[in-house]
């Protein structure tokens, strides 16, 4: 037996001004027809909708009124397919503002029905989308009237189907003003009178138009459900209202969209691995950074830390206008610990650590260290920090073995001065005054990468100076230059 | 109380450090009757592993004097245990060749590249916090000005205390005063080269500060600069 959710927010506009600004929740406000605010442009949505700023005004002084956003209502949008998507994957776009959901298979995760349509509100609201209205019904018709109906929260079953139609008002079925005029001309004000009247007799007088109405009453589909294809891409932005051409009034406004972002990847149970950041530029242009974590986070205060660093980086020229950020998730992994090892942090835990880590150093600059497949001495690179697999350890187990020398690298390699004979250094400077070679080692050569750019060709020496340190000093085959990349210790 | 301790046979009281040293007539040295390496090391290094220990433990030392391949050593230890180690390199001086080379997992093992010291400071405390077991914060070239402060001590201290890890300190000079639970110093004794070939270096390390046990302990090491054979 088919089940259908319907998720219904009955004035877009409105509520992605809401979400945006959550503080204007409760109060009145107005949404103008125009992205650009003006006095004369006539309110769409929310309070006063058909007169203009100034007819509104002096009827409701404290009246609020924001510029259309359709960047935010787009956002709105996509945080209700979210919304749907987190109970299901069959979910279908039907209209801004309307969303259905297959229920089949969902009884596992959500054993009754009230406890499904308690979870939806919950996650709309978590996504800043309020108020929504939630109608379950056997058809996508009956739950869209469920939602509709009574500001929503209506569960019916197959069984009490007629009765729950009966009563409702034809408006619900949002007829054409000409074909209302008719069926209240004619006394048909309800669904119920309107299932009463055979459809041929309706589709005669009324075309196509009347039959559709005729089996929409009796809770029939007029088309199969249609899924959207899941997309895994989660964008939000916003409208500076002004140019902004400050870094910190720039966080300030990021703040927001990552919190909103955030919100939805929280929804759907993944974290945000890879930021996006596109600024529209006062003069039309437009200016992208990109922003990569090193573990996927949901921290609002590091990810904007993270913007802001990269920013700081390389910031645009010019004021901005407008905002949009793009999030690839990323999951965040779970693993299983092995009894016998100590009590390690749990990858969401670590997961945080990196993230705010790179906040605090800047991005790239935590991670596991790793060798490259080079003979380059002094190469060395980050890679991604996870937890490693119990039982996979190289070391574990394996007897501690005598101990080695360590080397502590220059990075990048000194350029030093050096004096010898026949290419074997004798004194080197390495700051003011030149030391002594004490004691030599080498040289050994060393080339590689020939068949590209990186290609080096190196003699190596070990060397003891006369300030007591032992360091690695190299001479650059290519132009006879010195440097020094490492001291032992 | 040597048996018990068991140090039997393995402590010479009396024989003094080189006298160039500046400690030289305060110390013994410790000179394991076997002569390997790695149990004089696990000897001095033994009682500050492993986990639930809350241990401040600070290595300092001049140029080549062995601090960092000592720091190898505690980071190999607790990878060997399967612990999860952070090393917040101030400097940018960490080998991850040479780490390996020194039986270190680099799989474990979370690199944090600051560029201030407060910064430093304030990755040390969030790794402790999320419970990595060992954290070894490389402050070379550390302002010291920052590090002057008694309050950056004891917060450091508070946290390592809680998290119940152990946090070693490089550096060229004492930083943490009495916070520190074992000061050890390091000091290059001689560098080992053999017919054109450097084979390691010769290090002495005493212990300057030990809340536990005895300080003014001094060991030889020696760091050799190839692996063991297989």
């Amino acid at each position: 037996m088919a089940r259908v959710a319907c998720l219904f927010i009955l004035d877009l506009p409105l509520a992605a001004a809401c979400r945006a600004e959550p503080e204007l929740r409760g109060k009145p406000l107005g949404i103008l027809e125009s992205p650009r605010y003006g006095r004369d442009e006539t309110i769409i949505a929310g309070w006063m909708r058909g007169l203009t700023v100034v007819q509104a005004r002096a009827v409701k002084p404290d009246l609020i009124v924001r510029p259309l956003s359709m960047e935010g209502i787009q956002s709105a949008q996509e945080a209700l397919l979210d919304v749907a998507s987190s109970v299901s994957p069959r979910v279908e776009d039907a209209a801004p503002g309307l969303t259905y959901i297959d229920l089949d298979g969902t009884q596992a995760l959500f054993p009754t029905e009230r406890g499904l349509l308690t979870a939806l509100e919950t996650r709309a609201r978590d996504v800043g989308l309020e108020p929504i209205q939630v109608g379950i019904g056997p058809t996508r018709t009956t739950a869209a009237l469920a939602a509709r109906d009574r500001g929503g929260g209506t569960i019916v079953q197959r069984k009490e189907l007629q009765r729950f139609l009966h009563a409702l008002p034809l408006d619900l079925l949002d007829p054409e003003e000409e074909t209302l005029d008719r069926l209240t001309l004619w006394s048909v004000r309800t669904l119920g009178q309107l299932a009463r009247i055979p459809i041929h007799a309706l589709g005669t007088r009324l075309g196509k138009e009347g039959v559709r109405l005729a089996r929409r009453a009796r809770g029939e589909d007029l088309s199969p459900f249609r899924p959207t294809p899941p997309r895994l891409r989660f964008e939000e932005g916003t409208e500076c209202g002004y140019p902004v051409g400050n870094l910190e009034a720039l966080a300030f406004q990021m703040r927001g969209v990552l919190d909103r972002l955030t919100r939805r990847l929280r929804v759907r149970g993944l974290a945000a691995r890879e930021l996006l950041v596109e600024l529209t530029l006062q003069s039309g242009g437009h200016f992208e950074c990109k922003v990569e974590l090193g573990a996927p986070t949901l921290e609002v205060p590091v990810l904007v830390s993270l913007v802001r660093l990269s920013l700081e980086k390389s910031s645009p020229d010019e004021p901005v206008e407008r905002i949009r950020v793009i999030a690839t998730p990323g999951s965040v992994e779970t693993a299983q610990f092995d009894l016998f090892l100590p009590p390690l942090p749990t990858p969401a835990e670590l997961a945080m650590t990196v993230a705010r880590l790179e906040a605090l150093c800047g991005p790239g600059q935590v991670g596991a260290p790793g060798c490259s497949d080079t003979h380059r001495l002094d190469e060395a690179h980050m890679q991604a920090f996870s937890i490693p697999p119990a039982g996979t350890s190289s070391v574990r187990d394996a007897p501690l073995q005598r101990p080695t020398l360590a080397l502590r690298a220059l990075r990048p390699p000194r350029a030093v001065r050096v004096w010898g004979q026949e290419g074997l250094p004798e004194r080197v400077q390495l700051s003011e005054h030149p030391l002594q070679i004490l004691s030599r080692a080498g040289p050994w050569r060393l080339f590689g990468e020939w068949w590209g750019e990186r290609r080096f060709a190196r003699d190596y020496f070990d060397v003891e100076l006369s300030d007591s340190g032992v360091y690695r000093l190299y001479r650059n085959l290519e132009d006879e230059s010195w440097f020094v990349d490492g001291i032992y210790d | 109380m040597l048996q018990k301790a068991g140090l039997a046979g393995q402590v010479q009281v009396g024989v003094p450090l080189p006298a160039d040293s500046s400690q030289s007539q305060r110390f013994q040295r410790v000179i394991s009757p076997l002569g390997a390496e790695e149990d004089r090391l696990d000897h001095l290094l033994r009682p500050f592993q492993g986990r639930n220990r809350g241990r401040l433990i600070e290595l300092e030392g001049g140029l080549s004097s062995g601090r960092t391949a000592l720091a190898y050593r505690l980071a190999a230890g607790a990878r060997a245990r399967g612990e999860l180690v952070g090393w917040v390199d101030l400097p940018n001086a960490l080998d991850p060749r040479a780490l390996r080379r020194a039986g270190v997992g680099l799989e474990g093992l979370l690199w944090v590249r600051p560029t201030r010291t407060r910064a430093a400071l304030r990755a040390a405390e969030l790794l402790l916090r999320t419970g990595f077991a060992l954290v070894v914060m490389d402050l070379e070239g550390a302002a010291r000005r920052a590090l002057e402060q008694t309050a950056v001590w004891s917060r450091l201290w508070r946290a390592v205390r809680e998290a119940r890890s152990t946090t070693v300190l490089l550096g060229t000079n004492r930083i943490c005063g009495s916070f520190a639970t074992l000061g050890i110093y390091t000091k290059k004794s001689c560098s080992l080269f053999d017919r054109g070939l450097f084979e390691g270096l010769e290090v002495s390390a005493i212990i300057e500060r030990n809340r536990t046990g005895p300080t003014g302990t001094g060991y030889d090491i020696h760091l050799s600069h190839r692996l063991a054979p297989g």
